[in-house]
This record gives structure tokens, sequence and C-alpha cells, in this order.
């Protein structure tokens, strides 16, 4: 068992209401550090409910989550968000470059002023995403993979241990898919724990090295070949399992290169 | 001619409505992008059964009229805030409901407080319903110094917290997990309140809103980052506020300013929306026009290679013209490729393409033949439904996609149809 110091990640008894509706059930686990997370399950598992309800966005009925063995308020800075793109306002007044740049103001608080090294960390993360062609331009004009890069850039810069990201794969293309699992991978070496909400099973395995698979309640968690399993998917996919299962056959036959 | 603002009469009005509507476009803004654009209108009409009390117990007390209207007023706006925030937030009512039911139900109930005193104290009904039209003209250096001082500390505030204003406009996650929560603090409730109450003092209790709601919108439409957007409505509200008064004073005193100003407000709204460069609609148009133009003109040019190909001479007789073009216009169409240097008139019966018409021609006929070739093999469309596709596309491609396409199809030769693609040379032939 990982210890609390160690774990980026420990979950407690965490359980989500709407209304009378229970999203989330008794959700416990402890993720290590330094992995790429899959945050897998079916539609209205409460994958995003699950990361909102880490990062406190939303009301918690009952659970405890700890970070890096401090609760959230203590590290705020160590912790960066990437949102689904259907939250976001894109026709705001703002350049990609503005965007990218917000993620200087936590280091920088309310009053310091930006210095050349933040503008410096702003370009290299444009750059690393392949974005400089468009910084100048306003965040609406973009298309789906550059707004997605846009905001992945603003948590590069924000340079955090822990990032959480929500669908970031959902109508992006090609190219952008590349693009961010090349950084994906990066990150994981430099030791930071991505959590990852997906819903594509086909391609979890090649992108993903742990994985937490959601029903509502917590179905298992650990490396990814353990957790998706036909048994555990299974229970988490019920009566689909059929399809899910020669999927999976599928992704594992397409992932060893087999024909 | 700009010595005028000082004058004792009008100075009072133009400075204060100048910086009344600067200040209440830098809030506005807060507003429009919160969603709550019709806050300023809900609060406003709260505001009013709190005026109409103050005014009574002023007249029950005999004397201190603004102290009673402020604090009454102060006392009905933040109770209409505190309706419209537990309606958003335990009701879970959608916002343009809770802010529709605080304004209805504040405003009919004022409504009745005034009709109450109409027979018993006709005066104080007559000063009870300016406030609903607002009275820029009888404004002193009193409410210039209470604007400036309100707008003042508006700017310190949100200089201040510009950045956490910024991110919780923007993003309310981001600014959750770093627990910034500005824009909920009781300075902006303040501030919001107390520019309402003065600011119904010039332009009423039903045009107010719309010093918070036009400003933020034009600005939008005109810059795109968010500071620039902010200052810039601040601008226009001054602007529009400050030459509502002089309008109003220069031409007839019986034009009331607030409804001027709220005029101003919209016909420059107006303008920006017909002319702005970036998304106007007569922009949109022209460019639109431009394009369909263009069109008409690389069609014909096509079809003017096509035909000197065939020939291997560069002169096209007009009749000749007139057949393969069969457009209606045709006589314009030449004119209009004569002016571009496309074509020349040779003689008054026929005309003589110049290379730069031919090197156009040509191109399109390549980038028509290349795209179809790329439908067919890439795309495995069947070969008869190709062509409108690249009728349209012909249009769109740029020389970077041409090359593009040239490699990704190995520099073929031959279109789906058996049809020459000719190269990228300036010369007749193919």
């Amino acid at each position: 068992m990982v210890s609390d110091k160690t774990a980026a990640l420990r979950v407690e008894g965490l359980t989500v209401h709407y209304g009378d509706f229970p999203a989330l059930w008794d959700i416990s686990l402890t993720v290590p550090r330094g992995h790429l997370v899959g945050i897998i399950g079916p539609n209205g598992a409460g994958k995003t409910t699950f990361i909102r309800a880490v990062l406190n966005l939303i009301d918690r009925s009952s659970g405890r989550v700890v970070m890096h063995g401090r609760p959230l308020e203590e590290q705020r800075r160590a912790i960066a968000y990437v949102p689904q793109k259907e939250k976001i306002d894109w026709s705001f007044p703002m350049r990609l470059r503005d965007l990218v740049q917000m993620g200087c103001y936590p280091k920088r608080g309310l009053f310091r002023r930006l210095t050349g090294q933040d503008h410096e960390a702003v370009d290299r993360a444009i750059e690393l995403l392949h974005l400089q062609a468009h910084a100048f331009e306003q965040i609406g004009k973009l298309s789906g993979g550059q707004q997605q890069r846009a905001f992945l850039a603003r948590a590069i810069v924000q340079n955090a241990d822990l990032y959480f990201l929500d669908e970031p794969f959902t109508g992006v293309d090609h190219v952008s898919e590349h693009i961010l699992m090349d950084l994906l991978r990066s990150m994981r070496a430099e030791g930071k724990t991505v959590f990852i909400v997906h819903h594509d099973l086909l391609n979890a395995q090649n992108y993903f090295d742990w994985a937490i698979l959601l029903n509502t309640h917590l179905v298992s968690y650990g490396k990814v070949q353990e957790v998706l399993s036909p048994a555990c998917l299974r229970h988490a996919y019920g009566d689909k399992l059929t399809l899910i299962e020669d999927v999976l056959q599928l992704s594992q036959i397409y992932s060893r290169g087999d024909s | 001619m700009i010595g005028v603002v000082f004058d004792p009469v009008i100075r009072g009005p133009f400075f204060a409505c100048a910086l009344m509507g600067s200040l209440c476009a830098l809030i506005g803004t807060l507003l429009f992008y919160q969603r709550l654009s019709l806050k300023g209108e809900a609060l406003s009409h709260a505001c009013y059964p709190g005026m109409v009390l103050g005014s009574v117990l002023a007249v029950v007390f005999d004397g201190g009229t603004s102290i009673w209207l402020f604090v009454c007023a102060l006392l009905s706006s933040f109770l209409g805030a505190f309706c419209i925030d537990r309606l958003l937030k335990k009701a879970r009512l959608s916002s343009d409901v809770a802010l529709a039911a605080v304004l209805a139900a504040s405003f009919s109930f004022s409504l009745l407080m005034v009709s109450a005193v109409q027979i018993s104290h006709p005066t104080l009904w007559r000063s009870l319903k300016v406030f609903l039209v607002g009275q820029a003209a009888t404004m002193g250096d009193y409410h210039i110094a209470v604007a400036f001082f309100l707008l003042l500390s508006a700017l310190l505030f949100m200089s201040f917290f510009r950045r956490a204003m910024l991110v919780e406009l923007f993003d309310r996650d981001f600014a959750a997990l770093q627990g910034s929560r500005v824009l909920s603090s009781s300075m902006i409730m303040l501030l919001l309140v107390a520019s309402i109450i003065v600011g119904v003092r010039f332009m009423g209790v039903i045009l107010i809103s719309a010093m918070f709601l036009i400003p933020p919108i034009i600005a939008k439409m005109l810059v795109n980052r968010f500071f620039v957007a902010w200052g810039l409505s601040a601008l226009i509200g001054a602007f529009c506020g400050g030459s509502g008064v002089l309008i109003s004073h220069f031409w007839s005193v019986s034009i009331p300013t607030g409804p001027l100003v709220c005029l101003l407000l919209t016909l420059s709204f107006a303008a920006v929306l017909l002319f702005s460069t970036r998304q106007g609609v007569v922009v949109k148009w022209v460019r639109r026009r431009r394009f369909t133009r263009r069109c008409q003109e690389e069609n014909a040019l096509k079809q003017l290679w096509k035909e000197c190909d065939r020939t291997q001479e560069n002169t096209v007789e007009l009749a000749r013209i007139e057949k393969i073009l069969d457009l209606p216009e045709c006589g314009t169409l030449v004119r209009r490729l004569d002016r571009k240097g496309f074509l020349r008139r040779s003689s008054h019966k026929s005309v003589e393409i110049s290379p730069k018409g031919l090197s156009k021609g040509k191109t399109l006929v390549r980038l028509h033949r290349l795209w179809e070739l790329y439908l067919v093999r890439c795309c495995h469309m069947s070969e008869d439904r190709v062509h409108p596709s690249a009728e349209q596309m012909e249009h769109i491609l740029t020389a970077e996609v041409e090359l593009e396409l040239i490699e990704l199809l190995g520099n073929p030769s031959l279109d789906p149809h058996n049809q020459p693609i000719p190269d990228r040379e300036v010369s007749l032939g193919s």
C-alpha cells in the first residue's frame, strides 16, 4: 500500500449527491505519484463529478481528499485543472497568449508584475504545443484541438505537480492528439501525476499506465492491464459487455501489433 | 467651444453624466460577462420602493430628503440583491427568471405606493415620478463630487483586483481552485448598488440598465482583449453620457437627457453592429459580395483559358466569349477583367488574354482537376460526383494546399476523367 506522503491522491469515502440522486458512492482509493491515470467509465458514471469533487469544485456529501499528504487548500499552486471545452465561453475577448498567461497568475498573485521569465515560460508552452502561429488570435477562432491545447499550455505554465484533464481528447484532431500524448508522457517522465477523464476504451491501454474504473461506485483501480480486465469491464459496463470485450480484444491486438 | 462644458448651468449635468456613464459601464462589464446583464435593471427597480419610502419619510419627518432617500434606496436594493441571490442559489432558478421576478415584484409594489400619495401629496407624487426617467438637467457640483468619488473608488478597486476579476469572469473553476472570490465580495455589491442609486437620479429607474448593458457589448464587438474592452466600454459610457447632456442642452430644453443618452448608446450599438471591421453586417456583406464576384471572374478566366488552350491563340472574339460564358452581364464582366489586367480589348470585336489572365485560368483548372483526383483517390468518392465540390474548392485552395496535393498525389498528369492536369508554367498548352 502506498503511504500518505508518497501518494499523489488519496480519497476516502467520497460520496456526491445531485439532489436525491447519488452521482458517486463511497469512493476510496490511493494513487501513487508519477503516473498517467485514466478515469474511465460509461456515460454518466461520474467521471467528471469525481474530478470536480476531488478539486472541491462541487460540494461533497461526505469524504476526505488528500493530495501529496495535504488538503487542497494548502497547495493550490501545485494543482492544475483543464476543464471540458463546453464549459468555456469562447466568445470572451481574450487572445490565446492571454489565456496561456493566466497560468502565471497563481504564482504571481494579484499584484506582482509578470517577469521576463514568466513571459518566456508562456512562449515556451505555446511553442511546446505548436500554437505559435495562433498566439494573437481570439480564442474562439481556434479549432477544437487548438483550444484544448491552449488550455493545456496554460496548465503547463502553472508548472503544477498534479494535473486534472477533463476529456482532453474529445473533438481533437489527429495532430493535436499526438502532440498532447507526447506532452503527457514527458510530463510523466518529470514525475508529475496526470489524471485524465477518458471515455474511449479502445485506446485507453495505449494512453495510460494507471486507471480508475468508475460506474457511480468504484469498480476497480490500479495498473491499467488489471483494471481493464473483462471481469471489471463487465462490472462497469454491464449488458453492453460483449461489444466492449470484443473492442478491448481488438485494441490489445492492435497495441501488440499483431494482425 | 470646449469652455462651454464649464458653464455653471451645464457643468453639473455634463461631468456627472460622463463620470456616471463610465462608472456604470465599468460595473456593467462585470455583470455582462457573468451573464447577469439584467441585474442592473432588476436592482434599479428594486431600489425604487426604497426611494418612494425615503421620500415619504422625509415628508413625515419634514427634512433630510437626500439622506432618507439614499438610506432607504440602499436598503431596498440590498433586499432585492439578497432575494436574487437566494433565488439563484437556493431555489436554483435561472438568472433571467430570478431577475425578472425581483424586478416585477418591486416595481409593482412601488407603483402602488406612488399612486397612494397621488391625491394627498401631489408635489411628492411629481418628484417621485421624476425618478422613473431621471432628471439630469438639475444636477450640480455636488453630484459631480459624488460621481467622481464613486468612479475613483471603483477604478482603484478594479485595477487592484483586475487579474482576479478576469480569471473569475472567464474561468470560474480556475478561480475557485485558486481560492479567488472577488466578484462575490461585498465591495462589488456596494459599488453596484451605489452607482444604481446615483445613476437613477439622471437616467431614471427604467433606462439606467442601458448604461450597464450597452457599452460592454459594443466594446466586445470591437476588441479582443478583456482589459482593453473594459477600458473601452468605460470610455463609451462616458462619451455617450457627456454628449447626451450637450445635445439635449443645445437642441432644446424640453428634451430629457436620460432617454437621449439611451438613444445615443443604442445608435452607437447599431453603428458598430453594421460597420465594425470585425463582424459588422455591412462589412460581411461586402466581403461576401467580393467573393462572389471573384468566383465569377475566376470561372470566366477558366473558360477563357480552356478556349485559348483549344485554339492555341490568346485572342478571343467577343461574340465567342458571350457564347462560352453565357452570362447576362457579360460586358460588365469583361470590363472588370480588363480593369484588373487579366485581358485587354485588342479591337472592338475581340480581346487579348494577358499572361496574368492565362496563368490564373490555368491555375484554376489545375486546382479543379487536382481536387477531383484527390476526392476520388483519397476520399474514395465516385468520379461522377466530384465535379460540384471541385467547382467550389478551386476558388478556395491556397498555393500551399496545392503543393501538398501535388505531393500527396505524386505529381499526377491526368484527372479522374482522363483530362490532363496543366502544369505550373505560365504558357499556353498543358
